[in-house]
């Protein structure tokens, strides 16, 4: 056998063996596909009451990251938790998807748990990433989250209303189910003195980063329909993760903006909500 | 040099997303490639249409193109191709610099996309490669007219198309099949892992006139994402020397 053979078979068979590569999932889908994994969604949300956070002040704060990685060490994500619960403004915080780094569900286990411990008072909302759905995990994601394609409504002392939604793009796509609840809830957008969508996937292709290159977006047609729904709706805030850098777009008046992750460049992201949306990164 | 310039000096040094079937003689200098297309994607529905690209072989070495595209999910576009042969071998293979601006508008969306791409093509009797960069401006038009932050620029976009046909592509043949993996066609350039899966077939007829077909599929994911079914599309044309 050549070497360059050898070299083939061996790099194959260490790919195929990993357990944090899903090297078949790079090509075919083997766990759910995003529309049964919306149904579920979906589903989950008809036999449980929509969280609504009543009593917030009219200015508060939103911790915000994304691809946290777990991997053994938890300390990033427990400084992230901590510093929402220390600030008096801070509402609640949210992990916008990528919680896992290989197979198995104990990184789902580990953000539950930390969540549990650090968040008493405040809670934090997750969404799924493309790391979650590898090895066919989003039945890990679904036993400790729930439900990825969800809205919660902040009401506030002085009667105003935010509405937070949450998407599943794990797969580069929202699907036909989840982008028509999108389009259903914001037509609602009038009730609200916010609205602030989450996804994990980024919608943009701006600039590279070694470690994530290259990954994919959504498709084309899918992309302009969403900036056109989040431009149409006036969203305050649209938020991102999934490259593992930071990155800020106006487009349409809407903001878009993605958040690092927590190993490579570790950040988080503030979001103010007060009569206008703003936002600082923090570093780790 | 204003740091502006430089995504402007790029964006003239980049694009052109050539079709690769192109036998044309001195003595038929145009070529006028039509068809029609229907598209299904399966988040934002599906998406019917007609292409219309005009070639000519303004010398042996040089070939200059402009198309048009309209779709029926509110899209148009326009798309202006140079190509340069470098070096053409004894047997026919060539090597070609292509460089293309494409212009895309989607009415109902306000928005505007403007790419220039450069590409590197060899075209061997059984294959075809391209391999390049593109930049891309995606603006909203109305919103930088009022002064706001309209523009998002994508720079250095990878290209790719690898084509393989069973015939020799190089002497003329009644018909001839092949396969095409590609992050783009005519007038849709995807990010690199958006990938097309495709069929292609040409028919001879009589003078000078090539029947074509295309189908393909769309995954959305691939690389690192989990790939998951998107869509299809079907290509059905003419190519006509003149």
């Amino acid at each position: 056998m050549k070497p360059q053979h050898l070299f083939i078979l061996t790099a194959t068979l260490a790919l195929a063996s990993c357990n944090r590569l899903d090297v078949t999932g790079m090509f075919f889908s083997h766990g759910t596909h995003t529309e049964d994994r919306v149904a579920q969604w979906l589903e989950w949300n008809d036999q449980h009451p929509a969280t609504v956070i009543a009593g917030a002040p009219d200015q508060y704060r939103v911790y915000v990251c994304s691809d946290i990685h777990l991997e053994g060490n938890t300390d990033r994500v427990e400084r992230f938790l901590r510093a929402e619960g220390a600030d008096s403004q801070g509402l609640f915080s949210i992990v916008n998807g990528d919680i896992a780094n290989e197979s198995g569900s104990r990184p789902f286990r580990q953000l539950d748990s930390l969540i549990s411990s650090h968040a008493a008072a405040d809670t934090c909302f997750v969404t799924i990433g493309n790391h979650d759905i590898y090895f066919d995990c989003q039945q890990y994601f679904q036993q400790y989250f729930h439900t990825s394609t969800y809205a919660v409504t902040v009401q506030t002392v002085g009667g105003a209303k935010d509405l937070f939604i949450f998407l599943d793009s794990g797969n580069a796509t929202h699907g036909r189910r989840q982008l028509d609840w999108l389009k259903q809830l914001l037509q609602q957008r009038d009730q609200y003195r916010h609205v602030v969508v989450n996804t994990h996937t980024c919608l943009f292709r701006t600039s590279y980063n070694y470690s994530t290159t290259p990954a994919a977006n959504l498709p084309e047609e899918e992309y302009y329909e969403l900036l056109d729904l989040m431009s149409q709706h006036q969203v305050s805030l649209f938020l991102m993760g999934h490259f593992h850098h930071k990155e800020q777009h106006i487009l349409g008046n809407v903001p878009y903006v993605m958040t690092s992750n927590l190993n490579e460049d570790p950040s988080y992201l503030v979001v103010t909500c007060a009569d206008k949306v703003s936002y600082r990164y923090e570093e780790i | 040099m204003k740091k502006a310039l430089i995504p402007l000096l790029l964006l003239f040094l980049s694009v052109p997303a050539a079709n690769s079937q192109e036998p044309i003689s001195k003595s038929h200098p145009l070529t006028l490639t039509g068809y029609g297309f229907y598209d299904f994607h399966y988040a934002t529905g599906d998406n019917g249409g007609g292409v219309l690209v005009l070639d000519w072989q303004a010398s042996p070495s040089f070939k200059l193109g402009i198309g048009a595209e309209y779709a029926s999910s509110n899209r148009i576009a326009a798309r202006l191709t140079g190509q340069a042969t470098l070096l053409t071998t004894p047997i026919g293979q060539r090597l070609t610099l292509e460089n293309s601006y494409l212009w895309r508008h989607f009415p109902s969306l306000n928005l505007q996309e403007f790419t220039g791409a450069l590409q590197v093509g060899w075209h061997a009797r059984h294959l075809n490669l391209h391999l390049g960069l593109c930049n891309r401006y995606i603006a909203e038009l109305i919103q930088r007219s009022n002064g706001g932050q309209g523009t998002v620029f994508e720079p250095m976009n990878v290209m790719f198309a690898i084509e393989g046909w069973w015939y020799n592509q190089l002497v003329p043949r009644q018909w001839n099949i092949g396969l095409r993996w590609s992050n783009y066609n005519d007038f849709v350039i995807e990010r690199v892992a958006n990938w097309f899966f495709s069929a292609k077939a040409l028919y001879q007829l009589p003078e000078y006139t090539h029947l074509y077909a295309e189908i393909g599929i769309h995954p959305v994911g691939s690389l690192n994402l989990t790939a998951s079914y998107d869509g299809w599309f079907l290509h059905l044309g003419a190519i006509r020397t003149f």
